[in-house]
């Protein structure tokens, strides 16, 4: 359904995470995920996942929207798993039609799933504990030294912000387009390919229509309340680095370390 | 013949953290031929319940009934009598002319007629007959675009292309909000004609509560996803205590009889309509100087 | 010198194309300073286009808009005219631009440079002035219409606006949010003396002004007071505008020979007048 896409969401609150600098969260989300792709033994993940599981608890995020959030990619999930219980070569467990299901393949299947999950959250995390805002904020500040060679960062961060804040807003218009046509008879779930994605047309052209007509309403709004790009634009909350944030780059650095060095052992 | 909900309740999200209760053990009964209004604050579960009528969404407790049909049937074989049952509900959201999405509005109210799989002949007579109704005449607006009609004509296509599936019962829901008092007045006469004139049983949402008394022959009245009142416009508007509980204000004219009271005029209790106000005032005046 | 000035001003969209349209004639108006004007019409009246007019989001196509001695139309002037004067639209939804309260009533001040301390100064004093402080740090989707409308006015003080504009702000509320948005605007009338422009189908609200412009076909149909404007009964309905309850009874009752001679407006004043007719008889 609809509204099971959580991304975009966020959780006001004040624990640690949500007090870390975000180009701090943004930074060190990059370096968990670049070792999450890296390693491949099991220790390691266990690491790893016991680590996301003490920052979900930490996170005050209500445990039900953490689940939520892995709910679209379950499929997927399935999918990558089965292919590869049955693609990979080793020792037969049992046969279905000809393809072997093989320990080795559940090992991978496994780690393939997890790897996912665990990317999931993480990301997921970072949006929940950090208001849309100040993500930007971040991601423009560690865009901007790109300026020079004719980066647009403010501009990019402006629309991830308009972006993100009409995710919720737009969810549910679609919702509503969708039970509007259905009410005229329209339906989505039977029929040929051909004849759903006729079906589409309904709810798309509505559906932009708004778009266009709330980008027009807000351009207006933004122009009328002065806003001008990102020159000579001051930030309430202007990022700053505190002593939390240097913990959590230190913890970062020694933790990765030392899954470095244990993954390194033979 | 009736929409019937027996003891609906409806939970959102439910088993999640952010599971809410948006209906609560509502029973009612919306005869065929009635003019109701649904009244309650922003948040008293309204939209919910107007999402049951046709079977958009189903209560996560108890059962609605359309002509004694179930919408949500236990067996397979009754699904399609449950389909036909919810079509005999017509639904018109709140700014209905947001869902138009045809090149032109002759085609865009046909897509109803389409989907239920009528002939051409037949589908063309219904969307003659349904812009008739909502006063377009077909010569002039069949080949426009919908999109380039003022707000007020958009909403008529709209609800025109609700007609146009011929529901036996029209729910809608806030339908002249955003109107001028022009638009207000003629989109209000022309559903009123189609109640009388064409015998359809009307559902209509408002926050206007004059328009309720001058309109509906019931009111639902909602408050926290409960049921407080379903009752005649008269009745309901008197009860001070009712009403606070909802969180809505007495109609205008209401409050002007009961400042006129106030100041010495003596018209009756029950004076809530505009033209009573000013009847009953001439009486009294014509009653003393007699 | 008033506060804004319009000299004859026209204004006509996709001039030289099929679709050209004259959305203003030659209006001229001015507003004082700290007044309270409240401008009806019904829909393709002109309102909206002579709301944009005010702080330079649209340009006439002749004449000139002076706002607070500027001229819209030198570039130069525009940010200052629009921190002087602040917007709200009518659909709640598509004016808000951050994702927490607090972050969207500091956008304007971030835009025009304020420096961070007297932004949270700001911000916190023009939360307090809409009664919206406890929902700083409240995701906008959870606050209801009056209250979105309420930030997006919080979001103007902030930038120390001289002069609401707000167009059709009410439309799209339920009757407790738009008695919050008009007990706000009428508390900053009042106390702040912010200068006021009321655009609403609503004659109870237009009531409450200190002066009613009423626009038809793009042109200045009467200028005056409420008691003045409701005066012309007759007039305003042929226009596809309607009189408050209370003036409409009391034409009715005029009508059908009681002496109230008066233009009654509110629902006290015939009360008062009724009293006074009926115990004199």
């Amino acid at each position: 359904m609809l509204s099971d896409i959580t991304i975009g969401q966020f959780f006001p609150g004040d624990t640690f995470l949500h007090r870390l600098d975000p180009r701090t969260k943004l930074i060190t989300l990059i370096f968990f995920m670049v070792a999450i792709f890296a390693f491949h033994t099991f220790g390691i993940y266990a690491a790893l996942t016991l680590f996301t599981v003490i920052l979900v608890f930490s996170s005050n995020v209500p445990m039900g929207m953490i689940l939520r959030s892995i709910k679209p990619i379950l499929w997927i999930l399935l999918f990558t798993f089965v292919i590869h219980v049955f693609s990979t070569p080793g020792d037969s467990l049992f046969r279905l039609w000809r393809f072997d299901a093989t320990l080795e393949g559940i090992e991978r299947g496994t780690f393939i799933s997890l790897r996912l999950i665990l990317l999931i959250v993480l990301a997921s995390l970072l949006t929940f504990t950090t208001s849309p805002l100040k993500l930007t904020d971040a991601m423009e500040a560690l865009l901007s030294p790109l300026k020079r060679f004719g980066v647009p960062a403010h501009e990019l961060a402006m629309m991830m912000t308009i972006a993100l804040r009409f995710v919720p807003t737009l969810i549910e218009e679609t919702d509503r387009i969708m039970k509007a046509q259905e009410s005229r008879g329209a339906d989505f779930s039977e029929g040929s390919i051909v004849a759903r994605v006729r079906a589409v047309v309904p709810i798309l052209v509505p559906l932009f229509l708004s778009a266009f007509r709330r980008a027009d309403d807000l351009a207006l709004a933004m122009e009328a309340r002065c806003y001008h790009g990102g020159e000579g634009r001051t930030q309430m909350k202007a990022l700053c680095f505190h002593r939390l944030d240097v913990i959590a780059f230190l913890f970062t650095a020694v933790f990765l370390t030392v899954l470095t060095i244990l993954s390194l052992q033979p | 013949m009736a929409i019937e909900l027996q003891n609906v309740s409806y939970t959102y999200m439910a088993n999640t953290p952010m599971e809410r209760q948006a209906l609560s053990g509502i029973s009612l009964e919306i005869q065929e031929g009635s003019f109701t209004a649904i009244a309650g604050h922003t948040g008293s579960g309204k939209s919910t319940l107007l999402q049951h009528l046709n079977g958009l969404i189903h209560p996560t407790n108890g059962h609605v009934l359309v002509d004694g049909v179930d919408l949500q049937p236990k067996k397979k074989a009754e699904r399609r009598r449950a389909k036909a049952a919810a079509q005999q509900v017509g639904m018109v959201f709140q700014y209905p002319e947001q869902q138009l999405f045809e090149e032109t509005v002759a085609k865009d109210i046909a897509f109803g007629p389409q989907n239920l799989g009528l002939s051409e002949e037949e589908i063309e007579g219904r969307v003659r007959e349904a812009m008739e109704l909502m006063h377009l005449d077909y010569a002039t607006f069949k080949d426009v675009s919908p999109f380039a009609l003022s707000g007020g004509q958009m909403r008529r296509v709209a609800i025109a292309g609700m007609l146009a599936l011929r529901p036996k019962y029209l729910v809608l829901d806030e339908p002249t909000a955003g109107l001028d008092p022009r638009g207000r007045r003629e989109l209000t006469e022309t559903i009123t004609r189609l109640h009388r004139e064409e015998h359809v049983t009307i559902l209509f949402v408002s926050h206007n509560m004059d328009d309720i008394v001058r309109l509906a022959d019931r009111v639902v009245v909602l408050s926290k996803g409960r049921l407080l009142a379903y009752d005649t416009p008269r009745r309901v508007f008197q009860q001070d205590v009712l009403l606070e509980e909802a969180g809505l204000q007495p109609p205008e004219a209401f409050q002007l009889a009961a400042c006129l009271r106030e100041a010495g005029i003596e018209i009756p209790v029950d004076t809530m309509r505009e033209e009573e106000v000013v009847s009953r005032v001439l009486e009294l005046f014509r009653g003393r100087r007699g | 010198m008033s506060f804004i000035t319009v000299q004859n001003v026209s204004h006509i969209y996709h001039a030289g194309e099929e679709q050209e349209h004259r959305a203003l004639s030659d209006i001229s108006l001015s507003v004082e300073e700290g007044e309270f004007v409240a401008i009806l019409g019904t829909n393709g009246s002109g309102k909206s286009t002579l709301a944009r007019h005010i702080n330079g989001l649209l340009l006439p196509s002749s004449g000139h808009v002076l706002v607070d001695g500027m001229d819209t139309q030198e570039t130069e002037n525009i940010w200052n005219i629009r921190r002087e004067v602040g917007m709200v639209f009518q659909n709640p939804d598509n004016q808000i631009i951050a994702a927490v309260v607090e972050d969207d009533v500091a956008f304007g001040p971030e835009n025009i440079g304020m420096a961070p301390d007297r932004i949270r100064k700001n911000v916190h004093e023009a939360l307090e002035t809409v009664g919206m402080t406890h929902f700083r740090s409240f995701a906008p989707h959870l606050l209801s219409g009056g209250q979105k409308q309420r930030i997006a006015i919080a979001g103007a003080l902030a930038m120390q606006t001289k002069c609401l504009v707000l167009d059709e702000a009410t439309a799209m509320l339920d009757p407790r949010g738009r008695q919050e948005v008009m007990e706000t605007i009428q508390r900053l009338h009042r106390e702040a003396h912010i200068t006021i422009l009321l655009i609403t189908h609503f004659m109870e609200e237009a009531v409450k002004a200190d002066r009613i412009l009423v626009l038809n076909k793009g042109e200045v149909f009467a200028s005056g007071t409420p008691r003045e404007i409701f005066s012309q009964g007759e007039a305003l309905e042929n226009i596809g505008l309607e009189l408050p309850l209370a003036s409409r009874v009391a034409g009715a009752l005029a009508g059908q020979g009681i002496p109230l001679t008066d233009t009654i407006l509110t629902k006290e004043e015939l009360a008062a007048a009724l009293r006074e007719l009926y115990e004199t008889r």
